[in-house]
């Protein structure tokens, strides 16, 4: 468990290829879930090889070449759930305590599961064919180490990734996750922007409904960068429908003091490595507002599209990617007209 | 009434919703037990697992042509749960 795993490099995401290659061959991590002074957990000082929130996914080349013939490696997952404070209720594990006279399930045996950490076993056998050329090394040249020494540049090798540009974007918004209670007491997450919806039960409610007046509507082909506020103790994996965007940063700020206008209390910082380019599904961490780039153009059709009678434009939409979440009720509509 | 930010203290001395959520059904409370790690390999790519798409180039020449069908399979997910198949389109 000391050691680190074979070599493990990152080339692509869920929205195709990332700018570099990733080197992702760390020792295993540590976790260490801190709170700031707000007593939010900060996802950013989480150590990690490779995060990935539901639909994130990740194309990596795994080197086993260097193994010796009848190893056994353990793909192990030790994120915590829900993400990232986590919960021993969501903790499978061998030998785990037997919690069945609390409605759950009995310890786990050796060799069988549940086990939510044990993913995948790898059995390295012997090869088959000609060896692979030396591609891995030259992966590893131009990968991005994890302390973000970038490698040695090869032109010609790397995708051309297209950078929104900051300076096209025609519009910033504030955009929040919310968390509350509905009508039947049950909790309901929310999306809202940064104007006040509700102060009934004491305290500013920013969220609204799906079926809410549309408050993103954008113009088609235009570029603006939302930033959005996770008001809540969990990381989210926010989803765009039609179009990709591009994550500029991540910043905490005070939770319990915002009422619409931020007060940030540390500085900007990047995306990971494996986060550049294009992005679907984007981790928003708790207490932490993230800034994303988009633009919004239609996509071109040989037939004429309609426009929707509820709201005049092309609707789309933007949610969560935890689909029950999604469906009460994080999810509002992406207006193009 | 709990609200967004007695949930974030709440949260941060707790853990997660476990504080908040009542404890119905806990995951894996009704899955069998006995189920065996590490036994199935992957169904991989090819004749003997997942077709790989191949283009028709002679029906619409200069084109990669596919016919993609989509059809009723069943295949062994874990032999331990006994008489359990998934049926999948």
């Amino acid at each position: 468990m000391n050691q680190p795993g074979p070599r493990f490099i990152q080339i692509g995401n869920e929205a195709g290829f990332i700018p570099f290659p990733v080197a992702l061959n760390n020792p295993p991590p540590q976790f260490s879930v801190q709170n700031d002074a707000n007593g939010n957990p900060t996802a950013s000082t989480l150590k990690y090889t490779l995060l990935l929130a539901p639909a994130e996914r990740a194309d990596v080349i795994i080197d086993f070449s260097h193994l010796p013939v009848g190893s056994k490696l353990i793909l192990f997952d030790d994120a915590p759930a829900p993400f990232p404070q986590g919960d021993p209720l969501n903790d499978y594990f061998t030998g785990d305590p037997d919690m069945t006279v609390l409605g759950g399930a009995p310890s786990t045996p050796t060799g069988f599961g549940p086990n939510t950490r044990t993913l995948m076993q790898f059995q390295v056998v012997p090869r088959v064919g000609p060896a692979d050329p030396p591609s891995m090394n030259l992966l590893e040249a131009l990968a991005v180490s994890a302390n973000g020494q970038i490698g040695q540049l090869v032109n010609g090798l790397l995708p051309r990734l297209e950078q929104l540009e900051l300076r096209k974007a025609v519009r910033v918004r504030d955009l929040t996750r919310n968390e509350t209670f509905d009508d039947y007491g049950r909790l309901i997450q929310l999306l809202g922007t940064n104007q006040v919806q509700d102060t009934s039960n004491g305290q500013l409610e920013f969220g609204r409904a799906y079926d809410s007046e549309p408050t993103e509507v954008v113009h088609p082909g235009a570029t603006e960068v939302w930033r959005i506020f996770i008001l809540t103790g969990d990381t989210h994996p926010m989803h765009f429908h039609l179009a990709n965007v591009q994550v500029l940063s991540r910043q905490p700020f005070n939770v319990p003091a915002y009422d619409g206008v931020p007060q940030f209390t540390d500085k900007p910082r990047l995306p990971d490595p494996n986060e550049l380019g294009w992005k679907e599904t984007v981790r928003m961490n708790p207490g932490e507002c993230t800034t994303i780039i988009a633009r919004f153009d239609l996509p071109k059709v040989p037939y004429s599209v309609p426009t929707s009678p509820r709201t005049g434009g092309h609707e789309y939409v933007w949610r969560y990617h935890i689909l029950e979440h999604e469906e009460h009720d994080m999810m509002r509509p992406l207006i193009v007209k | 009434m709990s609200t967004r930010r007695s949930f974030l203290k709440m949260a941060a001395l707790a853990s997660g919703s476990a504080l908040v959520l009542p404890k119905l059904a806990w995951p894996f409370a009704q899955s069998p037990t006995r189920i065996r790690k590490f036994i199935v390999p992957l169904q991989g790519l090819g004749p003997t697992g997942i077709p790989v798409a191949t283009p028709d180039t002679t029906t619409f020449p200069g084109e990669d042509y596919y016919q993609i069908h989509v059809g009723e399979f069943t295949q062994m997910m874990h032999p331990d749960p006994r008489g359990i198949r998934a049926s999948r389109t």
